[in-house]
């Protein structure tokens, strides 16, 4: 869980953004940049897009920088952005596509080339048999579902922060997370 | 003396306790209070073995390496950000939300003819029409007649855009989520 000293550090240096200071700009960057890009990654599966979303996710932060106040954690601020670009991503891919499943895409994993050189073939396929299985699994849930999932798995997110990303009560959170659970349960629990 | 018995999660609506469990992230009091519990309930145990094994499963489920491009592209698009004037940083945004928006584009001419034409009512209203006339008086059956042709054009659009909306089933419905 994130503590105090680093919300207030990230508050901090967003205040030292709003009067212009790039390299406090650059720190929190080198700070949230793998968290963001990850967490949308997961959310509409494709690294490319996630990318393009979590640049214009700084972008965001950048521009609002004078307006800035250390009102709520700045990390509630950054994934909220997130989650709204890549809630939006998703709507609107899904509507372009007129509502097909995007359970059938091809996963942008499917193309990842096994780096590690220590893994024998099989290993590798078993991975990447293991990977495909969980990605369509959470691909499978309902959108508010999907994201707060991913910020309580991967993020390590409280309850109440997640509630505050997605502009809900922390019960709410609760059960998202417990209907998420019981589905992925459902479909990966043969797994371990 | 300290009470350690913990009522069942899953029959008080509690199963948080257990996601947290299996998260490592419950405090050590109530872990003992759960793991005692799960001695006598097979529901609790069966559950948390479940979560368990999805939890570990779930770390499989790597992300994917970050372009070493990622800051540059960035830096560059900030570069043009604060190239761009300030009246045309605030106008972008909206434009951006208006382009998104098909159905707004001709409401939008009619906002902004109907504004010109209320514009010209009202002055002519006030060049046409004596000093010390009362404002009550100077209204002209025309220009209201006018004036709610152009509202009924609005209303059409507005159900018309609905009416698109509506056919593209629940892209609209995901910003409830949000």
């Amino acid at each position: 869980m994130m503590a105090v000293a680093t919300i207030e550090r990230d508050a901090e240096l967003m205040l030292r953004v709003r009067d212009g200071d790039t390299e406090s700009f650059a720190l929190l960057l080198e700070r949230h940049r793998s968290p963001v890009i990850h967490f949308v990654y997961r959310m509409v599966q494709n690294q490319s897009v996630a990318e393009e979303l979590a640049q214009e996710v700084f972008l965001r932060v950048y521009r609002s920088r004078a307006n800035y106040e250390p009102t709520a954690k700045f990390t509630t601020w950054l994934f909220r952005i997130a989650s709204h670009l890549a809630l939006n991503w998703i709507r609107d891919r899904r509507h372009e596509r007129g509502q097909e499943s995007l359970d059938a895409d091809t996963p942008d994993g499917m193309a990842r080339q096994v780096s590690d050189h220590r893994m024998s073939k099989e290993q590798a396929l078993v991975r990447e048999s293991k990977f495909e299985e969980i990605r369509r699994a959470i691909h499978s849930l309902p959108e508010k579902q999907k994201a707060a999932v991913l910020m309580h798995k991967y993020e390590e997110m409280e309850y109440s922060q997640i509630a505050a990303v997605l502009e809900c009560s922390e019960s709410a959170v609760k059960s998202l997370l417990f209907r998420a659970y019981e589905s992925l349960r459902a479909r990966l629990a043969h797994m371990a | 003396m300290q009470n350690t018995r913990m009522t069942c999660p899953l029959q008080t609506d509690n199963a948080d306790v257990l996601l947290d469990y299996c998260a490592r992230s419950l405090d050590a009091e109530r872990t003992a209070m759960l793991e005692t519990h799960m001695k006598s309930c097979a529901d609790c145990r069966e559950m948390a073995a479940a979560q368990a094994e999805v939890w570990s499963a779930m770390d499989a489920y790597e992300a994917e390496p970050i372009s070493a491009d990622f800051d540059r592209k960035l830096y560059a698009r900030i570069e043009e950000i604060d190239r761009v004037p300030a009246w045309e940083r605030f106008w972008a945004p909206i434009r951006e939300y208006l382009h998104g928006q098909p159905g707004w584009k001709p409401v939008l001419s009619i906002a902004a003819a109907s504004a010109v034409l209320l514009v010209v009512i009202a002055v002519k209203n006030d060049v046409s029409q004596p000093a010390v006339e009362p404002a009550s008086a100077i209204v002209d059956v025309n220009d209201v007649e006018q004036a709610e042709h152009v509202l009924e054009d609005l209303e059409m659009l507005r159900q018309f855009s609905d009416g698109n909306a509506a056919d593209s089933g629940g892209a609209n419905a995901q910003k409830e989520v949000i």
